[in-house]
């Protein structure tokens, strides 16, 4: 096919008097998204239980009635579940369902914030390397490809090591600093297979602003994809963070995280199995949710599957 | 990467907790490969073997370059040093007999008739060679200052002065002169004198004792084969001169760094025995009755330093309540599996000056600071009022600094934190970090945890804060006592000195002795012979198997 | 054509050799950025005297641009150096020795994870949105979700404690292999099937499939013939990268399963503070990683009519 240039067309512009509203094309698609995603009986689940472990992990503290920074009590120590401890009790004697909400607070937030922070920049550097073209698009992508040769792990824990605190902000700052590279070459990818697309050609023929293109088309289209990036994202932060807290370069008490808990758990399983099974389980339900969450939203904003 | 990361800075620190003498560090895992090899050679063969672990890989068998505890107990294994430690005595080994002159500054050592694995003599020049070597600056041998009270050592370590420099001299094939700067009584129970062989070294250049075929013994075992971060194999050396006093002919070293894994391999018998520091593992392995339970005292301690450079922590009283504030059985209790003695001293009760035992001669000094104070928190709002720090202690913020990154140093660290919190009132933020050591000993830091090995005379356990060590606490009194006890070659005199340094450096709380590690090592009741004397350096030498 | 081709690679192996050379760097500067020296992290007790002659002779006292040239410059005549936490060790034995212990497990897992991840995946596009298509991808996932740590040492106790059926740790042969081949697979297991799940789903929508089902194939045929081939076309990709990670290994495995592979070192080396071995390894395991993405573009122009070489070679 022979490629189409501008000077080709005669811009004739819109006919004012039978105007077609595009404005609605969006709404629609939004409206149609979620119907199928609520017709995906297991995403549907997958949301119910992510709410379900947010609200647990942000008021879980209070049923349990239990303190945040409880103290050690070494009468109650490594105690099995019951009526009082639904958990149990960890090495320090203390509640296990409160350490778990606590700590599922960090995890969840460094799965929810890491895919943030990648997402927003991977998005905006993709998109400015789609929109900017040309030179600019090659150097910026050259970029990435060396951002993304260098090995992630080594990455990780060269500045969980150069960096001396180990809060939340350096673990999440280690996971994303070269963590957006993936996610700028979708967003610019998809942004340049729609920009190429017949609608947008056709919009350009109607002497649409590129601005208002960009808006009508390119971002709301690119938005289905980069959400759906952003879902499958968050289990791998989590588990990052896990790996980190194995190597001792995770969050550091008194900060805690479902990561840290099964680390500190793993050499003691066979004799507390409950001080890992719930940790470790939240991990798994966690990544589970997410997974089934974006699986679903993926089929639901895939606008191919409409039919 | 939990152990690893701590692995490193452990070499001289958590690790040796697990390995601290060596001979109860190793355990490994029973390969079946090599099992059925064994079966296949004759009826003695097939029991005389065993398995251990060591938790990281040597780092070399470079009797020069090699860095840990670890490493050092592979050459009590494959080389013979002149001397070795055995049940707690200075025995005979690769020297027949020594004499030391009566101003105790020259030894002169007789060799035995011992030959390297491939048949040739071991002479006093290979001897000679080898302490050349780790003499030499660009080996940075970390053992090194152990041998400074031989003439120009340090300075020859230094890089200042030339290796020929050294009071180290050839006589004959077999008599090797040592002559020392000093009197040291405590140096025959302090350095291993190993052998290594001139054209060894020269022919395999750098990969010198850093695989199998480039080491060759003249110890009791040889080097079979080494797989890095995997396994060491080795077999009875015939050519060894007590070779008729080696039971083993075989044993094999597997590396583990997983706690996981090591206690599971002693659990289904894939390793002989391996030392313990859970209680929770320990109490399985009680209720077997194919194994049985060994305890040693260690000769480390374990303890908390002050920075004294600090703001905060320049106050002896602050110092003295923090130091009083610590529950040393709670801390032994949880942090250590309740493996060790609460210490209230710095030197550990192992430790002799000549025939003496240190701790029954000595009352721990902590113990009478004690009884004079009623509750610590008075003390710290005394030292802070003096200090001009106010008089509210949970305005007080000090930074704990913590060496184990793992799962389990956290919840230790927080332990210390507790106890602070809970009877001082301060608060105390942790700072785990890899390079704490590094940290500590630059001075960047406020209170910190470190474990300091001892040698068999306490000399270099308290030396080390003669200039203030790693709490920056200077007082030219210590230091003085110190360098008098070191001189006398009697021990009653010696001894008193130590204990009235002892005493200046504990109360004075320039740290804060926490407990006297021991360890715990579980075997099965076929394997004999292990030494139970932590500074043992028979290496694998008097291990036997018995009814496998 | 070919010409067209050799220049192409020409090409990107210049450009790889210039992501090389770039990667070193930045691992060089972020090395040496990590508070402490090596000598400092391995032995603690050492005179300041010692520490500097130790530190001269390995050239850490020179400015750090200095040391940097003598690296690249050392690099150039293809020595990556020597181990400083284990003296005597050379990098290039340490990859060559270990990497085939990691590449070996890893390829194991790798060939398991792949043959059963797109078995899963094609069957649960099949059964799509029934509950066969549910219950095989929430087991495919489960494997997943659970940290590697956890599921390594629970198998470990199980398998050779609990029922001593698989030898604790070591490598002593194929026996040895059973465990971390099992925990490993679990991964590349859900990345395929999830993969080839959505990549069959794609294909089914597609224009020639409807095609297909006109003229009247049979649907066997179509799921053979016209669906596994295109929807396995994007998997081949994946495939080249998953075989490039094989050889650094895993250092969780590796630890607990006591494998001698590059994983462990890796990761160990970085907190020795082993400059060269965490630089080698790097340099080793990028050039393994360019490569395969080199390949990887290669097959994907051999097997799609639809990618032509183009001036501009678009990458990753």
């Amino acid at each position: 096919m022979e490629r189409l240039i501008k000077s080709d067309f005669v811009i004739e512009g819109p006919d004012k008097t039978q105007e077609i509203p595009f404005d609605s094309v969006p709404v629609t698609y939004g409206r149609d998204a979620w119907n199928r995603f609520r017709k995906n009986k297991v995403a549907l689940t997958a949301a119910i239980l992510l709410l379900l472990l947010i609200f647990m992990v942000i008021f879980g503290p209070i049923i349990s009635g239990y303190s945040i920074t409880e103290s050690t009590n070494t009468a109650i120590r490594n105690n099995p579940p019951d009526s009082k401890h639904w958990f149990g009790t960890d090495t320090m004697g203390r509640d296990l369902f409160n350490r778990v909400c606590v700590g599922g607070r960090v995890s969840i937030a460094i799965g929810f914030f890491g895919a943030v922070i990648v997402t927003v920049l991977g998005s905006l550097y993709g998109g400015f390397a789609a929109l900017l073209g040309g030179k600019a698009d090659m150097v910026m992508m050259r970029i990435v490809d060396i951002l993304s040769s260098i090995p992630n792990l080594l990455v990780i824990i060269l500045i969980s090591v150069i960096v001396d605190s180990k809060g939340i902000g350096t673990i999440l700052f280690a996971m994303t600093v070269t963590g957006w590279c993936p996610t700028a070459r979708i967003v610019r990818s998809q942004m340049l297979q729609i920009s190429q697309s017949d609608y947008c050609l056709a919009a350009r023929l109607m002497d649409i602003s590129p601005l208002k293109i960009v808006i009508r088309h390119l971002i709301p289209n690119t938005m289905s994809v980069i959400i759906v990036d952003a879902t499958f994202r968050v289990p791998g932060f989590i588990f990052s963070e896990a790996f980190l807290s194995y190597v001792g370069l995770g969050i550091q008490p008194p900060g805690t995280s479902w990561g840290a808990q099964a680390a500190g758990a793993q050499g003691m399983f066979q004799f507390y199995p409950w001080q890992l099974l719930f940790p470790a389980g939240m991990i798994a339900l966690t990544m589970l949710v997410f997974t089934l969450l974006g699986d679903g939203l993926r089929d639901a904003l895939d606008p191919r599957l409409r039919r | 990467m939990k152990k690893t990361i701590t692995r490193i800075l452990s070499l001289a620190f958590a690790l040796s907790l697990l390995t601290a003498c060596g001979s109860e560090s190793q355990t490994d895992t029973q390969s079946e490969g090599s099992q059925a090899e064994e079966q296949n050679e004759s009826p003695q063969a097939e029991t005389q073997y065993i398995n251990t672990f060591i938790a990281s890989d040597p780092s070399t068998l470079d009797c020069a370059r090699f860095l840990g505890v670890v490493d050092r107990v592979i050459l009590h294994s494959i080389t013979e040093p002149l001397t070795r430690i055995q049940d707690g005595i200075v025995t005979a080994a690769g020297a027949e007999s020594w004499e030391i002159s009566d101003d105790g500054l020259t030894y002169t050592f007789h060799l035995r008739e011992n030959y390297w694995e491939d048949g040739q003599k071991v002479t006093a020049s290979d001897y000679a060679y080898a302490m050349q070597r780790q003499a030499a600056p660009a080996n940075a041998w970390s053992f090194a200052s152990d041998f400074f009270s031989i003439v120009n050592y340090e300075a020859v370590y230094n890089g200042e002065a030339d290796a020929s420099a050294l009071g180290v001299t050839v006589q004959d094939d077999t008599t090797l002169v040592i002559t020392l700067s000093e009197p040291n009584p405590a140096f025959l129970s302090t350095v291993d004198i190993f052998p290594c062989r001139q054209s060894d070294v020269e022919e395999n250049g750098d990969t010198y004792g850093s695989e199998a075929g480039t080491i060759l013994s003249c110890g009791p075992f040889k080097l079979d084969s080494w797989v890095h971060n995997s396994q060491l194999n080795f077999s009875k050396n015939d050519q060894y001169w007590d070779k008729d006093n080696v039971a083993l002919d075989r044993f094999t070293n597997l590396v583990i760094d997983d706690e996981g894994a090591q206690m599971a391999s002693l659990e289904n018998g894939s390793i002989d025995y391996a030392s313990v520091v859970s209680q929770e593992y320990a109490g399985k392995f009680d209720t077997r009755e194919d194994m049985y339970k060994l305890e040693m005292p260690l000769d480390r301690t374990v303890m908390v330093v002050f920075n004294c450079e600090d703001e905060i922590f320049a106050s002896e009283k602050i110092r003295q309540a923090f130091s009083l504030a610590l529950d040393r059985n709670l801390l032994i209790e949880i942090t250590n599996g309740g493996l060790g003695t609460p210490a209230y001293g710095l030197v550990p009760t192992v430790c002799y000056v000549g025939d003496l035992n240190y701790r029954e001669n000595a009352p721990e000094p902590l113990k009478a600071l004690e009884s004079t104070v009623s509750d610590p928190k008075d003390l710290l709002i005394e030292g802070m009022e003096e200090a001009g720090l106010g008089s509210d202690p949970s305005a007080l913020t000090v930074t704990f600094t913590y060496s184990d990154t793992s799962a389990k140093g956290r919840t230790d660290a927080e332990l210390y934190q507790q106890l602070w919190r809970d009877l001082l009132g301060v608060e105390v933020e942790i700072d785990f970090n890899e390079s704490a050591t590094a940290n500590i000993r630059a001075g960047e830091y406020q209170v910190g945890s470190v474990g300091w090995g001892s040698t068999y005379e306490p000399l270099f356990q308290l030396s080390r804060w003669s200039t203030g060590g790693q709490s920056f606490w200077v007082n030219d009194e210590y230091a003085a006592l110190v360098a008098e006890g070191s001189a006398s070659m009697d021990e009653a005199a010696r001894l008193e000195k130590y204990l009235q340094a002892e005493e200046m450096l504990v109360t004075e709380a320039a740290i804060a002795p926490v407990y006297y590690n021991a360890s715990r090592t579980y075997a099965y009741n076929y394997v004999g012979g292990i030494p139970v004397n932590p500074f043992d350096t028979t290496g694998m030498k008097t291990y036997s198997v018995n009814g496998r | 054509m070919i010409i067209l081709m050799a220049k192409y690679i020409l090409k990107r192996i210049l450009y790889m050799a210039l992501i090389l050379l770039i990667v070193t760097t930045i691992t060089f500067f972020l090395l040496h950025a990590i508070p402490g020296d090596p000598i400092t992290a391995m032995v603690q007790d050492l005179p300041e005297e010692t520490r500097q002659a130790y530190l001269r002779t390995y050239g850490f006292d020179r400015p750090i641009i200095e040391q940097y040239f003598l690296y690249i410059k050392q690099l150039f005549t293809g020595d990556l150096g020597q181990s400083l936490r284990y003296p005597g060790r050379k990098v290039a034995d340490i990859v060559a020795n270990y990497s085939p212990v990691s590449a070996l497990v890893g390829g194991i897992s790798l060939v398991i994870g792949v043959v059963l991840g797109l078995l899963c995946g094609i069957l649960a596009a099949l059964k799509s949105d029934r509950w066969p298509d549910r219950v095989i991808m929430i087991l495919a996932l489960l494997g997943t979700t659970i940290p590697t740590f956890v599921i390594a040492s629970v198998l470990q106790y199980a398998l050779s404690v609990t029922w001593p059926v698989f030898p604790t740790t070591g490598y002593n042969g194929a026996k040895y292999l059973v465990l971390p081949v099992l925990c490993m697979c679990l991964g590349p297991l859900a990345t395929y099937a999830r993969y080839m799940r959505s990549s069959m789903l794609d294909v089914v929508n597609q224009d020639y499939i409807l095609t297909a089902e006109a003229k009247g194939l049979s649907e066997g045929r179509i799921v053979f013939k016209h669906m596994l081939r295109n929807a396995l076309l994007p998997c081949v990709t994946m495939i080249c990268v998953s075989v490039a990670g094989i050889f650094s290994g895993s250092f969780i495995v590796e630890s607990i399963f006591s494998l001698p592979g590059l994983g462990r070192y890796f990761i160990s080396a970085i907190s020795d503070r082993d400059y060269f071995v965490v630089l080698g390894l790097n340099v080793a395991l990028t050039g393994i990683y360019v490569c395969s993405i080199l390949v990887s573009d290669i097959l994907l122009m051999l097997l799609d009519p639809r990618i032509r070489v183009k001036g501009k070679g678009e990458t990753g």
